[in-house]
């Protein structure tokens, strides 16, 4: 009897371990979110809208301050799942918006980081503090300011 | 000969692995970017049909032709200029026309540009010429040509631009030209215009999924127009022309809603109503058109658009239009002469034998750079 209860035990534990595991695991995938950040402490945070609106080029201006957007290189993964995951679009469609910007005179385009990796972003953003980034929320240093956390699977 | 050119342009741009739109950043401040289209379509024809485009019953390689370079260059914070060149389908590749040439200056919310600007009437036509920025392979025909082709004026427009909340933004544009003197080629006739005045506005309400936009415009004219077949003149002046425009775009996740109006003072009535859904890299689409102007006709269009690349786009579409009703004379002092315009969509008077409609096939490659 006494044997059984400690195999129930070991039963129950193991279990345990393995939720935990599975929770830590969740959590690691959660943090793993796009987030928009800047290197500034003027912006505050953003509102889902707002930043949909910033990133669709609809408003320019931040706390009435000029910002310059920063686009991940184009083709690359980490720009089609946020486009897709913040405005539920393709990267084709994005640009072909662009374009309406570009072409109408009302807005020029994002800039692009040169290589593909969170390094290069974080270079241009620290360098100017006005501009606007996004990249993996885990990866984002602690030093720079979080504007909005796209919630994963929001538009997909 | 020429298109072909354009058309290796655009090979060697899919060539290019994920070439980057938007624009080569010349400098940190000096922005390059560029457009084109190019196309292969034909009618069941004999009559040219499109303003500017004159598509018949023969193959045509160069009907759609578009080219279009632009360069930005900001300075001092708040200033910026901009030129824009193109060739559009009616110039050829040798004699290329500056689209617009401004001075901005910007300050918190509000704007000002002098110089060659757009005419803001419509929702697509400061891009108009652009096509890989919208669906179809042209802009819808009964709308975007209410207004003979002119798309630039000579003057200054200044900009308001609120946001009305986080997910609302409010634009708007008073525009005021100088005196200029456009002109425009339909079919075999020649409009000179002389431009005293042209005062308008322009709204636009931006949301995160939608915009709607209208415009109003007056316009105070001499015109004269000149036919190759008609050996007169036909001058009006001072006339006052009020132009209104309202559209709308929705988007509902992969279904794109359009639908635009134009009216004037002189009777006419465009409209057009799309429906677009993107799937992938395709996204099919059908649109229906109303003209009541002069004539009246209609058409429909439908077709798919192949994003090949981010930067590249290609369409293959299929045109039905037919004119519902015209007169085949028009009154002049001299008593009534055969009508030396065309009718609908079409931009000369129907050649003999020839009937009032038209099925026509286009393939169309767009690129932006």
């Amino acid at each position: 009897m006494r044997r059984k209860l400690i195999r129930f035990h070991l039963g129950i534990r193991g279990i345990a371990v393995i939720l935990l595991m599975l929770s830590s695991t969740f959590a690691n995938a959660k943090q793993d979110q796009i987030a928009i950040f800047t290197a500034t402490k003027v912006f505050t945070s953003l509102s889902s809208g707002k930043a949909k609106m910033l990133f669709k080029g609809r408003i320019k201006r931040l706390n009435n301050k000029k910002i310059v957007l920063l686009d991940w290189p184009n083709g690359s993964k980490m720009k089609k799942q946020f486009y897709h995951e913040l405005l539920g679009q393709s990267e084709a469609r994005i640009n072909a918006y662009r374009a309406k910007l570009v072409f109408s005179g009302k807005g020029v385009p994002p800039k692009i980081v040169q290589q593909n990796n969170y390094l290069a972003v974080e270079k241009y953003i620290k360098g100017r503090p006005n501009s606007i980034g996004y990249a993996l929320k885990s990866m984002i240093s602690k030093e720079f300011t979080i504007l909005y956390v796209v919630p994963a699977g929001e538009n997909l | 000969m020429k298109t072909n050119y354009l058309l290796a342009i655009l090979f060697a741009l899919t060539t290019i692995p994920s070439s980057s739109f938007a624009s080569i950043e010349v400098t940190d401040n000096l922005l390059f970017s560029a457009f084109g289209s190019t196309s292969i379509t034909q009618s069941d024809n004999k009559t040219p049909l499109f303003m500017n485009r004159n598509i018949t019953d023969e193959t045509c390689y160069d009907c759609d032709s578009t080219l279009g370079l632009q360069l930005d260059y900001n300075f001092l914070d708040n200033f910026s200029t901009s030129i824009q060149v193109i060739k559009a389908p009616e110039n050829d590749f040798s004699d290329p026309r500056i689209e617009w040439l401004y001075v901005g200056y910007s300050y918190k919310q509000f704007s000002t540009k002098i110089g060659r600007l757009r005419l803001p009437i419509f929702l697509d036509s400061e891009y108009a010429y652009v096509g890989n920025a919208y669906d179809l392979a042209r802009p819808p025909q009964e709308v975007y040509n209410s207004v003979l082709g002119v798309t630039y004026f000579d003057g200054i427009n200044f900009t308001w631009e609120q946001e009305l909340n986080d997910d609302i933004s409010l634009t708007v544009v008073p525009f005021l030209a100088f005196s200029g003197k456009p002109k425009a080629t339909i079919g075999d006739s020649n409009y000179h215009f002389e431009l005293h005045k042209l005062l308008g506005t322009a709204i636009d309400l931006n949301g995160i999924n939608y915009r709607i936009h209208f415009a109003s415009a007056y316009a105070n004219v001499d015109t004269k127009v000149e036919n190759k077949n008609v050996p007169i003149n036909f001058p009006t002046t001072n006339s006052s022309i009020y132009v209104y425009s309202l559209g709308g775009e929705y988007n509902l996740n992969d279904l794109l809603l359009k639908a635009e109006v134009f009216a004037n003072n002189t009777n006419t009535l465009n409209w057009y109503s799309q429906v677009a859904y993107n799937y992938n890299i395709f996204t099919p689409y059908i649109s229906y058109g109303k003209q009541k102007a002069q004539s009246k006709s209609h058409s429909i269009t439908t077709g798919i658009r192949f994003d090949v690349t981010p930067n590249i786009s290609i369409n293959t579409e299929y045109q039905y239009t037919k004119v519902d009703e015209y007169s085949k004379t028009f009154t002049t002092p001299m008593g009534p002469m055969p009508a030396f315009m065309g009718a609908g969509m079409f931009t000369k008077p129907f050649v003999a034998g020839e009937k009032e409609d038209a099925n026509v096939y286009t393939l169309m490659f767009n690129f932006i750079l």
